[in-house]
């Protein structure tokens, strides 16, 4: 029995980046990148493929981070399951862990080249609104989605040929009414999670046991 | 009125902000309370709006579209009663804001938008609020209730320092603190001490009028 890697397509560039450098490639079921946009849907579609793999493996590491409580009540009757204790993929890629809270900019909004290719890009999104409520509708809906924001950064996680990106970013920044700039990203949780690794980094549940929100904040 | 609510209700569902205030303002001149029109218009209609964004019938863009329209004919309605110096009673005084870290405000626009138009004053902080500014607006305001609002897990426990905070200024009784947003639950509602969470913005509502029920009994 050995293990199972369970990772949100969102972060595919930079866990084959993890891969390459660890060396450790496990079987990987990825999901769809959308998930993640609805916790409780999410955390369902993880759910379902913990419990496809029951009795076939003794180790269950979950690619992606907390996502807005979707990984709130997961685990395994039958393996351990581990997972990086991150708010968000971003925070994830920044290093940022919940005791920085005060780090990181709200007023940002952070991307890497999956998402810049999936169908929920914010870009592609007001191109969509734009189709379906006409010029004047979608341009009062964008000022509602991004008027907190102030930048679009790019994040350099290393997974991804970044020079190839970041003319489109600098142009869909400018669409957006936005700043744009590159933010040094890391995968190095990612790396800690195909080694094995758990420090207070992780969220880990024993067989039987659960990923709690109490866990994740660790209270 | 039939004839209104049908013609309000195109308009709220497909973002006719101007349309709305014309056809509201035609139903006002034309004799129709506009209390009447809150109550038996605006509200049911928005109390349906929000079931279908549960029912993924409409989605995001349609409910920031609807709330625009429904806070323009509110406006639309409130000059006309000040206008004629008809003054309703006030369901109760809220500061709602979302938490600092956060700039999500569409879920906290909307939630101050139905509390408005379901005859509460609100005193909308914006986003990004840090806990200090909820407790001295609602010493300067007095307020009845405190609502947080958080669509971040990294920015939920700022609504732990607002808590903390009144705690330590020993006032925490002295106003009702609710909670919701994307990632906040009951569950967390009630770790932290809130007085009450909600799900969506028409159960924000109904939690406000059950703690104003309970503040007036009291």
């Amino acid at each position: 029995m050995g293990e199972l890697l369970i990772a949100c397509g969102m972060l595919r560039d930079e866990l084959e980046l993890a891969m390459a450098r660890t060396g450790r490639a496990p079987e990987t079921v990825w999901l769809d990148k959308g998930l993640h946009d609805s916790p409780g849907i999410l955390r369902a579609a993880v759910q379902e493929e913990i419990d496809r793999r029951e009795g076939t493996c003794r180790l269950i590491l979950l690619g992606m981070a907390y996502c807005g409580g979707a990984l709130d009540g997961v685990g395994s009757r039958t393996a351990a399951v581990a997972v990086p204790r991150f708010d968000d993929c971003v925070r994830l890629l920044l290093a940022l862990e919940p005791e920085n809270r005060h780090l990181g900019d709200s007023r940002s909004l952070y991307f890497t080249r999956q998402w810049m290719i999936s169908d929920r890009y914010i870009v592609r999104e007001m191109e969509r609104y734009r189709r379906i409520y006409g010029e004047k509708k979608a341009a009062k809906i964008q000022r509602a989605m991004l008027s907190g924001y102030r930048w679009l950064r790019l994040v350099d996680t290393g997974g991804y040929d970044l020079a190839s990106c970041e003319g489109a970013a600098q142009s869909d920044a400018a669409s957006l009414g936005l700043a744009y700039s590159r933010q040094q990203g890391t995968v190095r949780a990612l790396e800690k999670l195909l080694l094995h690794e758990f420090d207070g980094e992780f969220c880990l549940a024993a067989p039987g046991e659960r990923i709690t929100q109490r866990q994740f904040w660790n209270i | 009125m039939e004839q209104y609510y049908d013609k309000l209700m195109e308009c709220v569902l497909e973002g006719e902000e101007e349309e709305a205030v014309e056809i509201t303002r035609a139903e006002i001149e034309n004799g129709t309370d506009p209390l009447d029109i809150v109550q038996k218009c605006l509200v049911p209609i928005l109390d349906d709006v929000g079931d279908k964004f549960s029912k993924l019938e409409i989605f995001l863009p349609d409910l920031i579209m609807s709330a625009d329209v429904a806070k323009a004919v509110k406006d639309e309605i409130r000059a006309h009663l000040l206008s004629s110096s008809n003054d309703s009673e006030s369901a109760g005084k809220v500061a709602i804001g979302t938490v600092q870290g956060d700039v999500h405000d569409i879920g906290k626009n909307i939630v101050a938008t139905l509390l408005e138009v379901n005859g509460y004053e609100v005193i909308d902080l914006g986003n990004d609020v840090a806990p200090y500014a909820f407790i001295e607006t609602a010493k300067r305001e007095n307020v009845d209730i405190i609502a947080l609002s958080s669509l971040l897990t990294t920015s939920m426990p700022y609504m732990v320092d607002v808590l903390k905070t009144m705690e330590g200024l020993g006032i925490r009784d002295q106003y009702k603190v609710i909670v919701g947003g994307g990632p906040v639950s009951a569950e967390w509602a009630e770790s932290i001490g809130a007085d009450g969470y909600s799900n969506d913005a028409n159960e924000a509502v109904e939690l406000c009028r059950k703690i104003m029920a309970e503040r007036k009994a009291g």
